[in-house]
C-alpha cells in the first residue's frame, strides 16, 4: 500500500568549504500511512531534523540532495516548483517546532499569526470569518478565554500555552500530515502531559510524524516507529513490534540506557562513545565502532535490510530469528 | 540513625524585582523556609519543575548566592559566617551546560589545573599536570587530551571535564545541577554511571538536582520534591515511588511517559501552569492545580509533617500523627 508520505532511497549531504559533498542521510526509505502516527527516534546528529526539513524543502543553503524521492500523495515534493511548494506548506503539510518562543513572532498578536495561515490558503474568507475560526481553534486546543487571548502577544503566554498556540496554528487548515519536531522537549513534565493529551486527541484527524528522542512519548502517541542512526534508518516497524522486540544493537542499547520508573536498575547499560559527525561516517555500518557485536565486514559493507516479520525491518549484518505475524 | 552531614535550616531566598528605578515592587520567592538534612555518603535528589527553586537552592547551599534568611550548618558552623575558602574545597558543583561552563580559549588541562593551583593543592605546574592527567583518567578521558580545547570535545566529554575539575579539590560534597540533562540518552547513561562509580570510589555525597524523575530515581537514595520554593515531600526513593503521598508527587510520577507497551495506569492530568512565584497563594502553594484540593487548602498553609518514619509531606490530607 503506498503511503501518504514516502521516502524512497532519499540521500542528502552538505557542501563543505572544499566543494565536496559530505553525505548525511543515506538511502532513507520509510512511509507514513494515512491516519497513522509515525515516530522518528534517534539521538542528536542522527538526521531526524534533516528528515523534516527535507519534506518541507527548508534545508539550509549548503545542503545538497543526492538522490531519491519524497512522495506526498504520489507527487515528488523535491521536483515541485517553489510556488506549488508554498501551496502545500501549512495547508497539506504543517509543522510544529521544538521551541515555541523562537518560532512565534514576538511583535505580532497570536490571533494574527494563526489567521495568517488561513488568509494565505483560503483567500475567500472575510476578516470576521477568519477571526471566528481562529477563536474556535484556540478553544479547541484548550486555551482558556480565547476571545481575550486572540489579541495578546507571545510573551503573555506560558511555555505550554505557546506550544498550544503552535498546535492551533499548524492544525487550522486541517493538514493531511502534521510534523512535530520534539514538540514537548522544552516543556515541564506536567505540561508535557497536557500537550501529549491534546496531541493524541487531535491525532484522529490525519497522519502525524513525531520526531523525538523520548521513547516514552512514542509509546503514548505512535503506531509506527523509525529508528535512525547517523543518517540511516537502522530499524523500522510497528510500535508494538519495535518496543516488544527491539532488535538492532543500537535500538536495544537505546532502550537499556534509559532510566525508567518501573524497573530497578543497578547499573545502566551504556553504548560506548557518541554519535559521529558526518565527516567521520564509515563506509559500512555507521554504528559499527560503537557496536559490541560488530564483525569485520560491518566496517566496510553497508548492512542489508531484513524482514523479521511483516511489520518489522532491520538493517544489520547480524543473524536474527524470524518471527511470524507480530 | 545516620548522622547529618549538612543541615539546612529554614533557608529562604527572595530576589527583589523592580519595575521602575529605585522602587521595589515585589519579590520573587524562589526558596521558602526549606529545611532538610543531608547524610554522609547519600545521594539526595531534588526534583521540581522549572520555577520551583531547585537551582536557587543548590546555589545558596554552595554559597554562590547569599540567602535572605536561614542557615546551612556544615561541621557545626553556619557556612554563611565562614570565609569562602573553608567550604569551597569540600563542596564543588557541576553545572548543566557543558558548553557554557568551560572557557573556550583555555586548554581543558589548564582549566582543570587552575583550581588546583589557586587552592595550593599542588605546587608548581609540573605537579599540576600530573594531577590533571590522573583526574582525566578518573573520569574516563585520555591524559593526552590535556592540550585540547573545549570545542574539540563532544557534550558528554565536556561534562566529564567539568566533573574532573570539580573532583580536583577532592570534595566531600558534589552539587550536580541538571548535570546530565543536556546530554543524549546514550551519553547520559555514561555520565550517570560515572557519577555512581565515583561516589563508590571516593565516598562522595551528592545533591543531585534534576527535573527528570526517572534519572533521579536511578541515582538517588532519597528524594526531595519541590514546588514553588517549598519542600512538598521528602522520603527514601523506594518509599516515595511505592507510596507517593502528596498529590503533586503522584501527578509528577504519573506524568512521565514510560517506554513500555504494557498498559499503564490512568494518568493524572494537572490543569494550568505553575503559578508565578511573585504573588504566592496564601494557603497550600499547590492548591490551584491540585486534584484533591479541599476548601480549607485555600487559606491554610500546611506544615511539613513526618507521617511515617523519615517520610515528610506537606499536605492537609495527612494530619501530623503527633497531633500537631
Amino acid at each position: 500500500m503506498p503511503g501518504l508520505l514516502e521516502f524512497n532511497n532519499y540521500s542528502m549531504g552538505f557542501l563543505n568549504d572544499e566543494g565536496q559533498v559530505i553525505n548525511m542521510m543515506d538511502n532513507v526509505s520509510f512511509a507514513v500511512q494515512e491516519g497513522r502516527a509515525v515516530g522518528i527516534v534517534g539521538e542528536s546528529g542522527c538526521g531526524k531534523s534533516m528528515t523534516t526539513l527535507s519534506i518541507m524543502r527548508l534545508l539550509p543553503n549548503n545542503a545538497v540532495v543526492q538522490g531519491g524521492v519524497i512522495n506526498f500523495q504520489g507527487t515528488n515534493l523535491l521536483a515541485l516548483s517553489q510556488e506549488s511548494m508554498e501551496e502545500i506548506r501549512g495547508k497539506d503539510i504543517a509543522m510544529i517546532f521544538q521551541e515555541p518562543m523562537t518560532s512565534l513572532n514576538p511583535v505580532l498578536s497570536i490571533g494574527f499569526q494563526i489567521g495568517e495561515t488561513l488568509q494565505r490558503h483560503q483567500p475567500a474568507l472575510s476578516k470576521a470569518e477568519i477571526k471566528e475560526k481562529v477563536i474556535e481553534q484556540l478553544r479547541m486546543v484548550g486555551i482558556p478565554n480565547p476571545e481575550k487571548r486572540y489579541s495578546q502577544f507571545p510573551h503573555q503566554f506560558s511555555g505550554g500555552m505557546r506550544q498550544r498556540v503552535m498546535i492551533a496554528m499548524a492544525t487550522i487548515c486541517h493538514p493531511k500530515i502534521l510534523i512535530a519536531d520534539e514538540p514537548t522537549t522544552a516543556l515541564d513534565v506536567t505540561i508535557q502531559a497536557q500537550v501529549l493529551d491534546l496531541m493524541s486527541k487531535l491525532k484522529v484527524n490525519g497522519s502525524l510524524m513525531l520526531i523525538t528522542h523520548n521513547l516514552g512519548i512514542v509509546v503514548e502517541i505512535c503506531d509506527d516507529v523509525v529508528v535512525m542512526y547517523a543518517g540511516r534508518v537502522v530499524e523500522s516497524g510497528s510500535m508494538v513490534e519495535i518496543f516488544d522486540h527491539p532488535t538492532h544493537p543500537y535500538t536495544r542499547g537505546l532502550f537499556a540506557a534509559i532510566p525508567t520508573l518501573t524497573h530497578n536498575q543497578d547499573e545502566l547499560y551504556t553504548i560506548p562513545g557518541s554519535v559521529p559527525v558526518s565527516t567521520k561516517f564509515l563506509p559500512g555500518c555507521r554504528f559499527a565502532p560503537r557496536c559490541t557485536q560488530a564483525m569485520e565486514h560491518c566496517y566496510t559493507q553497508v548492512p542489508p535490510e531484513r524482514e523479521l516479520s511483516p511489520s518489522h525491518l532491520v538493517n544489520c549484518w547480524l543473524e536474527f530469528e524470524q518471527r511470524g505475524e507480530g | 540513625m545516620k548522622e547529618a552531614y549538612l543541615k539546612v535550616k529554614n533557608l529562604t531566598k527572595h530576589f527583589p524585582i523592580s519595575n521602575s528605578l529605585f522602587r521595589r515592587t515585589g519579590f520573587v520567592h524562589a526558596v521558602n523556609q526549606v529545611s532538610f538534612e543531608l547524610y554522609q555518603s547519600e545521594t539526595l535528589g531534588i526534583v521540581g519543575e522549572s520555577g520551583s527553586g531547585k537551582s536557587t537552592l543548590g546555589r545558596v547551599i554552595m554559597k554562590l548566592i547569599q540567602p535572605t534568611a536561614g542557615e546551612v550548618i556544615y561541621k557545626g558552623k553556619n557556612i554563611f559566617n565562614e570565609p569562602e575558602a573553608t567550604i569551597r574545597r569540600d563542596m564543588q558543583m557541576v553545572f548543566q551546560d557543558p558548553y557554557a561552563s568551560l572557557n573556550p580559549r583555555m586548554k581543558v588541562g589548564d582549566a582543570i589545573a587552575e583550581p588546583l593551583l589557586a587552592h595550593h593543592i599542588v605546587t608548581g605546574r609540573k605537579e599540576a599536570r600530573e594531577k590533571v592527567c590522573d583526574l582525566l583518567h578518573t573520569v574516563g578521558l585520555q591524559p593526552e587530551m590535556y592540550n585540547n580545547f573545549p570545542h574539540e570535545f563532544s557534550g558528554g566529554q565536556r561534562q566529564r571535564i567539568s566533573i574532573a575539575r570539580a573532583l580536583g579539590m577532592a570534595p566531600k560534597l558534589l552539587v550536580c545541577d541538571e548535570a546530565a540533562s543536556a546530554l543524549d540518552v546514550s551519553v547520559q547513561a555514561q555520565i550517570l554511571n560515572l557519577f555512581n562509580n565515583l561516589k563508590n570510589g571516593m565516598d562522595l555525597t551528592y545533591l543531585f538536582i534534576s527535573h527528570d524523575l526517572a534519572v533521579v530515581k536511578y541515582i538517588s537514595s532519597r528524594i526531595l520534591i519541590m514546588y514553588l520554593g517549598e519542600v512538598m515531600e521528602l522520603a527514601d526513593t523506594e518509599e516515595l515511588f511505592s507510596k507517593p503521598l502528596h498529590p503533586y508527587t503522584q501527578a509528577l510520577i504519573s506524568a512521565i511517559p514510560e517506554p513500555s507497551t504494557r498498559r499503564r495506569k490512568e494518568r493524572i492530568l494537572l490543569e494550568g501552569d505553575i503559578p508565578s512565584s511573585i504573588n504566592l497563594p496564601e494557603g497550600c502553594k499547590f492548591q490551584s492545580r491540585c486534584f484533591k484540593a479541599m476548601p480549607e487548602c485555600v487559606y491554610t498553609h500546611p506544615p511539613l509533617s513526618e507521617v511515617a518514619p523519615q517520610h515528610y509531606v506537606r499536605c492537609l490530607l495527612y494530619p501530623n500523627q503527633a497531633g500537631g
